[in-house]
């Protein structure tokens, strides 16, 4: 019928959006895809309950990061901890610079804590507002501000603690400890 | 390139330990994000979803929250 058919149309062009989120959140592929597919049968099953004119992608990763934070978030850490399909997956596209980076970065990001890396990816990756990300996430847009800002932060660090070990791990080894944070260990 | 504001190692020494990252660090790793982001953006959707799509799509209307089994699993 036509309204289905619309509707798929609509969630085909959400997908590729649906699926880095997904892959932000689990860290693999495989879950990642799970959780694509259980968002998509939700989102078709209660499609009565979004109010057209409304943004449909905002309601879809809304369903997705609930559906992760019930179901998926548990399995995560392990998974996690199996050091990255995540990263590997992610360097196989030799034509954009196969560099290191993007594994670090990848990484790095499965350091932060859940809230913080989909404050983080919902508004600097994905583009959504402060606004948006706050109704995605069911939480205040201070809230939103302030995980966002630390997660870059943090990220940051990481990536800086990774990349320089050789010139600087002294200097911000101490800094980082000093700020409490666990990675400093290692 | 990002020459033109630099936030130095100095900086840093002289630093405050709540802000320990230079901005530019900052920023560079929120453009980097965005980038692999982006990649991700590109890759083609697994098969499996779209069979899935296929499949609800030729379900017959249903108004509940409970998905049909067929339909939850994708494929068999």
């Amino acid at each position: 019928m036509a309204v289905s058919t619309d509707l798929k149309d609509r969630l085909i062009e959400a997908m590729p959006n649906l699926r880095a989120f997904a892959i932000s959140l689990c860290g693999t592929s495989d879950r990642a895809d799970d959780l694509v597919q259980e968002t998509l049968v939700k989102a078709w099953n209660k499609i009565d309950s979004f109010e057209d004119g409304t943004n449909l992608k905002a309601w879809l990763f809304t369903i997705l990061r609930n559906t992760y934070f019930s179901q998926y978030r548990k399995g995560r850490r392990e998974l996690a901890d199996t050091d990255g399909e995540y990263s590997s997956r992610l360097s196989v596209q030799p034509q954009q610079q196969g560099h290191i980076d993007v594994q670090d970065l990848s990484a790095a990001l499965n350091e932060l804590p859940d809230d913080q890396r989909e404050a983080l990816v919902l508004v600097a990756a994905e583009g959504f507002s402060y606004e948006q990300a706050a109704e995605i996430s069911d939480c205040a847009v201070g809230t939103i501000k302030s995980r966002v800002s630390r997660a870059r932060t943090r990220l940051a660090e990481i990536m800086q603690l990774d990349a320089d070990d050789s010139f600087s791990g002294d200097q911000y080894g101490n800094t980082v400890l000093v700020a409490g944070d666990p990675i400093a260990r290692g | 390139m990002q020459g033109s504001k630099v936030v130095s190692d100095n900086n840093q020494k002289a630093g405050k330990l709540n802000s320990p990252m230079p901005p530019q660090a900052v920023d560079a790793v929120g453009r980097k994000l965005k980038a692999r982001y982006d990649e991700m953006l590109q890759e083609p959707i697994p098969d499996k979803l779209m069979q899935l799509l296929d499949k609800l799509d030729h379900a017959p209307a249903k108004e509940g929250e409970d998905a049909p089994d067929t339909a939850d699993r994708g494929e068999e």
